[in-house]
């Protein structure tokens, strides 16, 4: 008797639809995701119940690290990439201290983050090669807030605002930098006529008990 | 699909033909990496969210000018101390030097039954109708949208007219962290109105005595 042999049929699965889900997926989070540049100052941010999140775009950030030293960064219009506001505020910087920056130095500046430096450094810093030997440059902004002439932290904060009038003020404070320091800062902002700010931190939760305690 | 063309095209007689290869390909290897970079964006994006603390400081007084007290009712006032060491010190009523008696300052500490517990016990009344109005929200016996709980919220916060005035102050030495702390501490038991206002004269012997009666009230009972 002849055998019907079988044909034996490797036991494969169609997986072409779970590959286009996947691929779907993926396009959807590539467009989604939003980039964060790598910050160069390391600060560990204290917790808050706070779960407004943090503002995007437009946005002036005040560093303070552990070391107590100040950085100022400001983005360059979120989103919006025509906005280049890093590059009108290097020129209006450059403007107030007569500082000549070429076009390829304000097109660096740009890409760049914070920075925490006399502004006399500032050409230097950005003609550096990467961001070790920038690195080298954080020695603080001069805010010596009795003399407003040389608090060039002022400056900067008002160069900004001259830039942007719609910009928001995020204060990112380590957990172990003084209050001195961070009320310096503040004040320097308060002297800008900036009193609404954000001070960025992780969530965390709290508990509270009432009722059984009293 | 690609296979049952093969069984049609095999039905001329005689004429041996290739056998036709099935355009499976395997696809294994691009799933793996499909798989790898949607773990990849899915841990990268989603938790490096942070969170922002909205705070609105005073009008900056003229230096030299004496930060002069806001007119406040005395009963309401609380006057809070941060110090070094996450030390937390406290006192009601104002501190007139005029008087003769300066008010007492009281010590607590950042957690849940120190310094949270105190600003609870003060502020029961506006807590009770904030935390029963979320609760209300929560059950679904009252419907609301979710935009004006916040409002309902703030307006709770207006009308009280019972609970504490905070007045934050911190002497020198504070970490940045006991600020957000106390901030913070505001948020959790719905405090309506608070301040960070500097620290003036008069608080500061009287912090300068609190530590000086601490450290010899140490030394006496060593």
């Amino acid at each position: 008797m002849a055998k019907i042999k079988m044909r034996k049929a490797a036991p494969r699965i169609d997986m072409t639809p779970m590959v286009d889900v996947f691929f779907l997926l993926l396009t959807f989070l590539l467009l989604t995701a939003q980039f964060r540049k790598q910050e160069s100052v390391t600060v560990d941010t204290p917790g808050s119940i706070s779960e407004t999140p943090a503002p995007e775009g437009r946005v002036m950030t005040l560093s303070i690290n552990a070391e107590n030293m100040v950085f100022f960064n400001m983005d360059n219009g979120g989103m919006d990439t025509s906005l280049h506001l890093r590059a009108h505020l290097l020129r209006e910087i450059g403007d107030f201290y007569e500082i000549e920056f070429t076009r390829e130095e304000i097109e660096q500046f740009e890409m760049l983050e914070s920075f925490s430096l006399p502004v006399q450094n500032l050409k230097n810093w950005i003609n550096a090669e990467d961001m070790q030997k920038r690195a080298a440059y954080d020695e603080g902004i001069p805010m010596d807030s009795t003399k407003l002439a040389t608090n060039q932290l002022f400056h900067w904060i008002r160069a900004a605002r001259t830039v942007e009038p719609n910009l928001t003020v995020v204060i990112r404070g380590d957990k172990d930098a003084d209050y001195d320091r961070v009320k310096d800062v503040i004040n320097v902002l308060q002297d800008n006529n900036v009193r609404r700010f954000n001070l960025i931190t992780n969530l965390e939760t709290a508990e509270v008990q009432l009722e059984e305690n009293l | 699909m690609a296979e049952i063309a093969e069984t049609g095209g095999s039905q001329h007689k005689g004429k041996k033909r290739a056998k036709k290869q099935s355009t499976h390909i395997d696809m294994t290897p691009m799933v793996d990496l499909a798989c790898l970079l949607i773990t990849f964006f899915v841990l990268t994006s989603a938790f490096t969210k942070s969170k922002v603390m909205e705070i609105v400081y005073p009008e900056r007084q003229e230096a030299g000018q004496e930060a002069n007290a806001p007119q406040i009712p005395e009963s309401r006032a609380f006057h809070i101390i941060l110090t070094e060491n996450d030390r937390i010190l406290w006192y009601t009523g104002r501190a007139d030097p005029t008087r003769e008696t300066l008010p007492t300052l009281y010590e607590t500490d950042f957690s849940a039954n120190g310094i949270r517990r105190i600003l609870l016990e003060r502020n029961k009344s506006l807590y009770t109708q904030i935390n029963e109005m979320q609760q209300a929200v929560l059950e679904g016996r009252l419907e609301v949208p979710r935009d004006s709980i916040t409002s309902m919220r703030r307006q709770m916060m207006t009308d009280d007219n019972v609970g504490p005035i905070i007045l934050i102050k911190a002497t020198e030495g504070v970490r940045y962290k006991n600020m957000v702390d106390i901030v913070d501490e505001m948020a959790i038991t719905n405090i309506a109105r608070y301040s960070i206002v500097d620290l003036n004269s008069v608080e500061q012997i009287m912090v300068r005595r609190f530590f000086a009666a601490e450290s010899s009230g140490a030394a006496s009972s060593n």
